[in-house]
């Protein structure tokens, strides 16, 4: 009983901590309409400007926790808003993920540049040395405030959601802007004021939750994941319900501390936040169900066979001519981004076209190199290949089938929850011993026939990809990316649609994965953890994920902006690129490839002008201005349906 | 808009996310830790024999020898183990100027690939560091035979590829490579591998690195556990070892470390009744501490995980009054400013450590001169640099190297100087590290017990000048 009692003290400890970071998480995604990926790196930052101004200044503790949460954290969520954010209303949830994480990027690079992790810091402590005993738990005055905090931070904001206008005005912007609008409120002004907010709890929240663990960029950062958890137990809505979730997250984890046995606790203890969140994402109905919300931009259509051939003929082509020109290390890092675009390739069927957000492709990568280095023995044999693509594609599968009623952000969380639980239940354990495995390569074996035999499997598999747009398949992703409630009226198989999607997706990315292996040749956890997968979808968002065109760019890119760096002595260009490129995804959605595409069909209409004289052209302009017009911006109600 | 691109440009670079930051961290401690647990400076296995080593350059007893007694291990100063690294001009027959890759009449370049970027920033650029400093101080000296000592430095940014890649561009222009640190050394083995005449004098952090034939260390990695300080607890503290707690970061560098270690202390009589394989995203380890409490915990251990999460452990320890007999944790908690964050000297007194260096962060410095060295010429060439177990190891590695190249005389080539770590059958960088059968290739046995008293790290039961080699290093049995 006495350590019932005491486990019990520990967990809601651990709750709170829990609880401060989701309450957070919801009330920008109530106030935005957005999930902020950056929410853990923007209380991340402010706490080391806590740090800064506090021990770094020598500013008393309380003056500069006034300043960082009433003044500094606030101009930083309107830099957010203004810079990052206003840009993204209405835009596809891929883009505003890709935004938001680039965001996280953004933050946690600049707080590694501007305090060096190798350095150890300390917060000033508060309340030092005070003390009470419950259950045998010597609870420190500072946790007992902390507990206090948190509580105090979800009822202030319950009721400034509830009972005050300001509050109601900005989550009534979230619901329908326009209308919030036409009422006398100001929608700019609202969203800048949600982003302060939200940026003065995550920093209360960082600066609390700081001295009780390592003051670290990277922790701090990623502990809102498992706020995650707590945040869709409350349907990122219901504050109360965040808590409660937070508060059973806790106990859960000091009671596995308290009872598992040791072999089971290893094993258990790392996932328990990632199965609480998808057991709250599967389990715990979604509040309505809603059609997608898209900005549509042009649909262009898919090149048909022929010339997908032959264009693939010749990147085969040129990838051999490549190979014969770079220096080892430079084929190496060419190579590199081949493999990581035939991962990415999945991710434009099944997010691109069929607008299913998936965060854990290459989790089914791994997969792929697991099966290739595993079946595939020291040859590389055609059966290894074969299970590299089965593999992943079962489990794909099975994941399509057990998150089926999700979307949206549930369906991105859940598959992020995935991806999280096996980098502890998978990848630590079955990479081979000390964590590493050999994956050889299946045909060839030198670097140079590798690259082209690399190159070839990308080149077939992007012709396929285009064949799906074109095919009846390809129709039923687009419908379905448009709105699964209009297809499920009109009769459209949207389940088998949807489990035959994450399938081919999940193969593919197994088969770049056993491409990645064979490349490497050596693989290990780090190389599929979690967050690979967030980058990956990053970068394809940048250079367009709706089309094959963005991953052949994208992967081009990864091969190509390493080299230039090394010989132009330009640091991090690679990320250089992409980092610019995540800021502007809100003013051009499509990315790099649809801007190359806006800009092709510009020199098309010139050259038609120039072919067919003025006049005809202007008629023909008129003509199609209409259509343009038609198709430009295509807004999408949403549908709401249910109680 | 531009504002955001241009900070972002001076910022995003280090956000390469492959890897869990924690994780990294845990894995490099647990491959450090192998050097007080397992393959770092743990000692050799099969016979009996004497640990000692002469105090005066004699030869190490350790080779191919267990050392089952207490032992004493002497500074080798001046003596032919020693790494002095004086300088020498060229001969008057001039040095044979170009005789190799990387060599020229005037000048010797090598590679340094470590973990410099990525996640952890910072994390080895002790490597480099340490051996840019040791370089700097031989061209103070005049050189190797009238050649320069240049160091090219490449940051694999924690990804096997670019580990992979830097290998293969800097294989064909620098004669080998000296000090490098990399968790994914094993990647860039497969490139090494392919080129044998390269020597590698550099921290092995993998069994794939370290069995190339061309890597030559002060600390080869081993797959075991050294016995000495548990052999030395279980005769002071009897009654603890029965009781035995631990964390272990959930990574497989830590666990497959931990897995080492505690096989080896159960062979002694060693009990484990409490282990949390924790994941890397856990801060709080208050359920932990009231579980070994509650069990009885009078030995908690802390050698697979990294030292700031055993700081917080430490801490909440100290909260809920734990106190168990034993407090111990290894090499890399002996590290500036960790007793701090641990909450100083109250939280941390009488808990123990152990190492396999000489006190480099400066406690050594008026009994091991080469301390000294490294600590002036360190914060010459990188004034905000904090010394650490990474460029103590990489300057004692480039002492190393040195030695070799003295040995393998002016006309130096990859394979003379190949030759010459064959046949280096003692060295110590003059009492920098214990002494170590180079050629040998096995784990050594030697190692420093600490304690912190009063907020500083001393020396307990330690001899005057030296280490101890006490214990064998026993190899995983699977």
């Amino acid at each position: 009983m006495h350590n019932i009692l005491a486990f019990g003290v520990v967990g809601i400890i651990y709750g709170c901590l829990y609880a401060l970071t989701a309450c957070g998480l919801v009330v920008t995604y109530q106030t935005s309409g957005i999930f902020n990926f950056a929410h853990g790196a923007i209380g991340m930052f402010m706490a080391f400007t806590y740090w800064q101004v506090s021990a770094g200044w020598g500013v008393p503790w309380p003056l500069a926790l006034i300043i960082v949460l009433f003044v500094l954290a606030p101009l930083l969520g309107l830099a957010i808003e203004r810079m990052a954010i206003r840009p993204l209303y209405g835009a596809s949830l891929g883009v505003t993920l890709a935004v938001t994480l680039g965001l996280l990027l953004f933050l946690l690079g600049a707080a590694d540049a501007i305090w060096k992790p190798t350095i150890t810091r300390r917060l000033p402590a508060v309340l030092p040395g005070r003390e009470v005993t419950i259950a045998s738990v010597h609870v420190s005055y500072y946790e007992i405030l902390v507990l206090i905090l948190s509580v105090a931070v979800a009822v202030v904001l319950r009721v400034l959601f509830t009972r005050t206008r300001a509050g109601i005005t900005m989550r009534a912007v979230v619901d329908d802007r326009e209308l919030t609008a036409r009422s006398g409120a100001n929608p700019i002004r609202s969203a800048q004021l949600s982003w302060a907010l939200g940026a003065s709890i995550a920093a209360l929240a960082s600066i609390l939750i700081a001295p009780l663990q390592n003051f670290d960029q990277f922790n701090l950062t990623i502990l809102v994941v498992i706020g995650y958890a707590a945040a869709v137990v409350g349907r990122l809505k219901f504050l109360p319900m965040t808590v409660a979730g937070a508060m059973v997250l806790g106990l859960m984890q000091s009671y596995a501390v308290g009872y598992l046995p040791s072999r089971f606790l290893s094993d258990v203890s790392p996932v328990l936040p990632m199965a609480l969140l998808f057991a709250a994402l599967v389990v715990l109905r979604p509040a309505r169900l809603e059609a997608v919300r898209l900005k549509l931009g042009r649909d262009r259509p898919a090149m048909n066979l022929r010339p997908s051939l032959g264009l693939a003929a010749g990147f085969v082509f040129a990838s051999y001519v490549v190979a014969q020109m770079l220096s080892a290390g430079s084929l190496r890092t060419f190579g590199y981004g081949i493999v990581l675009g035939i991962v990415m390739l999945s991710l434009v069927l099944l997010t691109g076209y069929g607008g299913q957000v998936a965060l854990c492709q290459m989790t089914f990568a791994g997969f792929g190199a697991y099966a290739m280095g595993k079946v595939g023995g020291s040859s590389g044999s055609p059966l290894g290949l074969l299970a590299a693509i089965a593999f992943p594609a079962a489990a794909g599968a099975l994941l399509a089938l057990v998150v089926l009623r999700l979307r949206g952000i549930y369906l991105g969380l859940s598959t992020l929850a995935f991806a999280y639980a096996m980098e502890s239940l998978f990848f630590n354990h079955q990479l081979g011993y000390g964590g590493n495995l050999f994956v050889h390569r299946f045909l060839a074996h030198s670097q140079e026939a590798f690259l082209v035999e690399v190159s070839l499997v990308f080149a077939l598999v992007a012709v396929g990809v285009l064949a799906v747009k074109r095919g009846q398949f390809g129709r039923r992703l687009a419908a379905m990316n448009d709105s699964s409630v209009a297809c499920v009226s009109l009769g459209m198989d949207v389940t088998g649609t949807k489990v035959a999607a994450f399938t081919i997706a999940a193969g593919i990315a197994g088969l770049g994965g056993a491409m990645y292996g064979g490349w490497q040749t050596i693989v290990g956890p780090q190389d599929f953890f979690m967050l690979q997968s967030l980058i990956l979808l990053l970068t394809l968002a940048v250079f367009g994920i709706n089309v094959v065109l963005g991953a052949t760019a994208a992967a081009l890119y990864l091969a190509v902006a390493p080299i230039i760096e090394r010989h132009s002595g330009i640091p991090n260009l690679t990320y250089l690129t992409i980092g610019l490129g995540s800021i502007l995804l809100g003013r051009f959605p499509d990315g790099v490839a649809g801007l190359l595409s806006s800009f092709g069909e510009r020199v098309r209409s010139l050259a038609e002008r120039g072919r067919r004289g003025p006049d005809a052209v202007v008629a023909g302009e008129a003509l199609s201005t209409g259509f343009d017009l038609a198709d430009e911006e295509e807004e999408v109600e949403v549908v709401t349906v249910g109680p | 808009m531009i504002a955001c691109a241009i900070l972002l440009v001076a910022t995003l670079p280090a956000c390469g996310l492959r890897a869990n930051k924690q994780a990294v961290r845990a894995a490099t401690e647990a491959a450090v830790g192998r050097g007080t647990g397992g393959g770092v400076g743990a000692g050799t296995g099969g016979g009996t024999g004497a640990g000692t080593e002469s105090g005066l350059g004699g030869t190490s007893s350790a080779t191919g020898a267990s050392s089952a007694g207490a032992g004493t291990s002497g500074a080798g100063a001046g003596s032919t183990s020693g790494g002095s690294g004086v300088g020498s001009a060229a001969p008057a027959g001039g040095n044979g100027g170009a005789t190799d890759i990387g060599v020229t009449a005037d000048s010797i370049t090598v590679g340094n690939i470590s973990d410099l970027g990525g996640p952890v920033p910072g994390l080895f650029a002790g490597g480099p560091n340490g051996t840019q400093s040791y370089f700097n101080y031989i061209n103070s000296q005049g050189g190797i035979y009238g050649r320069k000592l240049k160091l090219r430095t490449a940051d694999d940014q924690l990804q096997c590829n670019q580990n992979q890649a830097a290998y293969e561009n800097m294989v064909g222009s620098v004669m080998g490579f000296v000090g490098s640190w990399s968790l994914y050394d094993n990647c860039g083995a497969l490139v090494l591998g392919k080129h044998p005449d390269a020597f590698n004098v550099s921290q092995a952090l993998t069994a794939d690195a370290e069995k190339l034939p061309n890597t030559y260390n002060l600390a080869p990695y081993g797959e075991g556990a050294q016995s000495g300080p548990f052999v030395y607890w279980k005769g002071k503290f009897p009654s603890t070892i029965t009781k035995v707690g631990t964390l272990v970061g959930n990574v497989p560098a830590s666990v497959n470390a931990w897995n080492y270690q505690q096989q080896m202390m159960e062979t002694l009589g060693y009990k484990v009744i409490y282990r949390n394989d924790f994941p890397p995203a856990q801060t709080n380890f208050t359920a932990d501490v009231i579980q070994m409490k509650s069990k009885g915990v009078q030995f908690a251990i802390g050698t697979s995980i990294n030292a700031p999460d055993w700081a917080i452990f430490v801490s909440e320890a100290a909260q809920q009054d734990f106190h168990p007999q034993v407090m111990t944790a290894g090499s890399a908690m002996y590290a500036a400013g960790w007793i701090e964050q641990a909450g100083g000297a109250k939280n941390t007194e009488g808990h123990w450590f152990f190492t396999t260096t000489a006190m480099f962060l400066g406690e050594d410095a008026g009994t091991v001169p080469e301390v000294a060295l490294y600590a002036k010429w360190l914060k010459q060439a990188y004034p905000n640099f904090k010394s650490d177990l990474f460029s103590a190891a990489s300057w004692a590695d480039a002492a190393l190297f040195v030695e070799a190249l003295k040995k393998a005389g002016p006309k130096v080539t990859r394979k003379a100087v190949l030759a010459a770590l064959g046949q280096i059958r003692a060295f110590n960088d003059n009492g920098m590290v214990p002494m170590q059968d180079v050629a040998a290739k096995q784990p050594g046995h030697c190692y420093l017990l600490l304690q912190a008293r009063a907020g500083k790290f001393v020396k307990v039961d330690d001899p005057p000048v030296g280490f101890r080699c006490d214990g064998i290093f026993r190899p995983y049995q699977r």
